[in-house]
């Protein structure tokens, strides 16, 4: 009988979990234009491309993006984006960074910057561009709240997409060694029933999960 | 008679609890109103890294004065939509700019007063005076611009004064700055943008600074070195 009854709640706490989680579908896609590797005790650096118009590389994915590759298998050294900016201040600001490979030759001419990236042990530059938008919404929800209690009806939708582009560059070669691109794309759902229930689809996430595994493995020449 | 007694014991109980329940209903709309008001007001005191420029170092002495104006710069905004804001930047740029001037360029001193007098500035050893005065700031709310983030803005003057204590030219520069932040880390986002500003002009100068024609000719005056090579270094 007991165990019947935890068959069942194991059952529902199924239901709920996957009722909860919307779908997404993602693609990743990789170019290489260099053979790529890493040696023990170097380090990468995930840099989101900042820019002055109205969109961005929002800062939560590229710190996923840095927490994916260090807690994965195997863990890659990845320097945070604050100590890089700051160690190589003036040099990757929004408005001073090398807006492409060919530039780290003009970088590395500047007194101190060489040293700094050597001494530090950093092998490869990710650059990160993209952003997560809501492309569609609809449908409406309620909610009251009164002195005999309250609750929500109706039901209301966003569709969310990701994209984001990894351009690799290698400051052993100053050279590009490669762009990953991931898309992901989900609808998310709360529908009211007296209590808001929520199917959340989570379409950056799943970009950054994709993107660090296709990252890990480029660099590690795998 | 025991019904009396009851009835009354009721109604004493009922005034205790109405008292207590009406005291709690005051206290509870206080609360709240405190809660309104201070939410309406928010004070942002720029606070964050100070980070150590990595350029070429530019063979001058400088007098480095920052009026009290500078020192304790802050700006008082009241929007419709995001209520009173004060934010007072002024502690962080001196810090910032501090750490900026020391490496930047090859001995600084930090000067009491603008006007000092030719012989005093070759008392000190000094080639001029440095000026460095915030004109304007500014600052975007999501619920202005109508985008996703916080942004701000710094312009900055920079004032250089040569040795004979007059004007041998200036500069303007404005720093930009933006932070994503949600609906009740507003504070916070402003905090993040406003320092970003102050990053990108600090970037500026540190760069752009030795390019300027009026920097070129000061130090092209001054026979340290030339002009050509400083400016070189960092191209």
């Amino acid at each position: 009988m007991i165990r019947t009854r935890s068959f069942l709640f194991a059952f529902l706490y199924l239901g709920v979990v996957v009722l909860l989680s919307g779908c997404v579908s993602s693609r990743i896609e990789q170019s290489r234009q260099r053979i790529t590797g890493l040696a023990k005790g170097e380090a990468a650096v995930i840099l989101g491309r900042a820019t002055y118009n109205d969109r961005e590389t929002e800062e939560s994915f590229t710190t996923c993006l840095g927490n994916s590759l260090i807690t994965g298998t195997p863990p890659i050294r990845v320097i945070s984006q604050a100590e890089f900016r700051d160690d190589l201040y003036p040099w990757f600001e929004a408005r001073t960074s090398p807006k492409s490979a060919s530039d780290l030759g003009e970088l590395f001419a500047q007194p101190g910057v060489q040293d700094r990236i050597r001494q530090a042990n950093i092998r490869y530059l990710a650059w990160i561009e993209g952003d997560t938008v809501t492309v569609d919404s609809g449908g409406s929800m309620s909610c009251t709240i009164s002195t005999f209690g309250g609750g929500c009806f109706g039901m209301s939708y966003w569709e969310q997409d990701a994209s984001y582009e990894a351009s690799i560059w290698d400051l052993h070669n100053l050279s590009a060694a490669g762009q990953i691109s991931a898309d992901a794309n989900g609808t998310s759902y709360i529908a009211g029933l007296i209590v808001p229930i929520p199917i959340l689809a989570r379409p950056g996430n799943a970009a950054c999960q994709g993107l660090a595994e296709q990252l890990r493995q480029f660099i590690l020449g795998g | 008679m025991d019904k009396l007694r009851t009835y009354r014991n009721r109604q004493l109980k009922l005034g205790s609890s109405g008292k207590n329940a009406l005291a709690s209903r005051i206290a509870a709309v206080f609360l709240v109103s405190v809660l309104l008001l201070s939410a309406c007001s928010k004070t942002v005191v720029i606070q964050g890294a100070v980070p150590t420029p990595l350029v070429s170092q530019i063979p001058l002495r400088l007098g480095i004065y920052y009026s009290d104006s500078f020192k304790n710069f802050s700006y008082e905004e009241s929007l419709k939509s995001d209520g009173n804001w004060t934010i007072e930047l002024g502690q962080q740029n001196v810090l910032f700019f501090r750490e900026l001037f020391t490496t930047l360029f090859l001995e600084v001193i930090e000067v009491d007063q603008e006007q000092l007098s030719a012989e005093t500035i070759q008392t000190l050893g000094l080639d001029g005076i440095l000026v460095p005065e915030i004109e304007e700031y500014g600052f975007l709310t999501p619920g202005i611009s109508g985008l996703n983030f916080y942004s701000a803005s710094v312009k900055y003057n920079l004032r250089l004064l040569n040795g004979q204590a007059s004007v041998a030219g200036e500069w303007h520069v404005v720093g930009y700055g933006k932070s994503e932040g949600g609906t009740f880390q507003g504070g916070e986002a402003v905090n993040s943008a406003t320092l970003l500003a102050i990053r990108d002009g600090g970037a500026r100068i540190a760069i752009d600074f030795p390019r300027q024609a009026f920097v070129k000719a000061f130090l092209a005056s001054l026979d340290v070195v030339s002009a050509k090579e400083v400016v070189s270094d960092q191209d």
